[in-house]
């Protein structure tokens, strides 16, 4: 196992570069897949009509207004 | 009057018709993808660090090749995808084409990031270096800055149209480092060695390095295409976040 850990004397190079390429890919999916649940929250969001107010109030008005 | 806003509605609809299709789609395609690019990386990881033996002139630093050349295969794989991308959005006006390059471009950065960093943990104990300015180290250098550039060009320009021509003028300028970073270990004297596995003759790798290579990069591409994927999906539901708030602070 040590032998193994210390790579023929290369441990500090061999090491960080299997542990960059991790942390590097892995906040590269993490990002990628927040961003992805960002916006696909804001879309429902919008789509679901206008945030924190009712969609049927809101249409009756618009109608009048249009109308016109 | 009409006639216009029914062109307008078909218009929309044509360019929505693609995105929602892609939607449908990537939302099939990614779990498969996941999976299949998690059990090549793992059987990747286990090939290089277990099963591949010791190089004879590099001993254990050959580790690091399984995964500084994917990584630089994924970082012009990725600029080909970008440029290949934008060259469409130009001539075609195919509404995903800037939605894919504009996706594979922190895709690509994060691989070329990879490539010089591990690179450089490799030539310091085999080259003596960390660094050197020859023309295949100097050529990748570049490509990471053709990279932050290109994503710096989307971040300052606020309407998406826009904002992807612009990008994909850049892109395709850019292009040309691509072939310069492919033949700059032909061209000029470079500490570098030359291509060992996309060569003329077939590969110069012996067997037992070469499948833990492959394994390696077959995994790095999957995930790669699974990151454009996740990346695509969220770009265009930011642009229809736009498109509904514009529309909701007009009317």
């Amino acid at each position: 196992m040590a032998e193994f850990l210390s790579m023929g004397g290369y441990a500090i190079f061999v090491w960080p570069s299997y542990g960059l390429a991790l942390l590097v890919m892995a906040g590269l999916l993490v990002q990628s897949i927040a961003d992805l649940r960002r916006q696909r929250r804001l879309a429902r969001t919008l789509e679901s009509g206008e945030g924190a107010r009712p969609r049927r109030a809101a249409r009756p008005a618009d109608r009048r207004e249009s109308g016109k | 009057m009409k006639a216009m806003s029914e062109l307008t509605a078909s218009q929309k609809f044509h360019a929505f018709a693609n995105p929602a299709r892609f939607m449908a789609l990537s939302d099939k395609l990614l779990p498969p993808l996941g999976l299949l690019a998690a059990v090549c990386l793992a059987a990747g990881v286990y090939l290089s660090l277990f099963v591949s033996p010791p190089d004879y002139q590099q001993g254990e630093t050959v580790r690091i090749m399984y995964v500084h050349v994917p990584s630089a295969w994924l970082a012009m794989f990725g600029y080909m995808v970008m440029a290949g991308a934008s060259a469409t959005g130009l001539i075609f006006r195919h509404p995903l084409s800037d939605v894919c390059a504009k996706a594979a471009a922190p895709a690509g950065a994060a691989f070329t990031f990879l490539a010089l960093v591990t690179g450089a943990l490799w030539g310091e104990p085999m080259w003596g270096t960390w660094w050197v300015w020859d023309a295949r180290l100097t050529s990748m250098l570049i490509l990471f800055f053709l990279y932050l550039g290109y994503m710096a060009l989307w971040a300052t320009i606020e309407e998406p149209a826009r904002a992807g021509r612009a990008a994909a003028v850049l892109a395709l300028v850019g292009s040309i480092n691509v072939p310069i970073i492919h033949y700059s270990v032909e061209w000029w004297n470079t500490l570098h060695q030359p291509a060992s596995v996309f060569r003329i003759g077939g590969p110069s790798i012996a067997g037992p390095m070469l499948a833990p290579l492959l394994v390696m990069a077959t995994g790095f591409t999957l995930f790669f295409i699974v990151v454009l994927l996740v990346r695509m999906r969220a770009e265009i539901l930011r642009r229809r976040v736009r498109v509904l708030r514009l529309a909701r602070a007009e009317g």
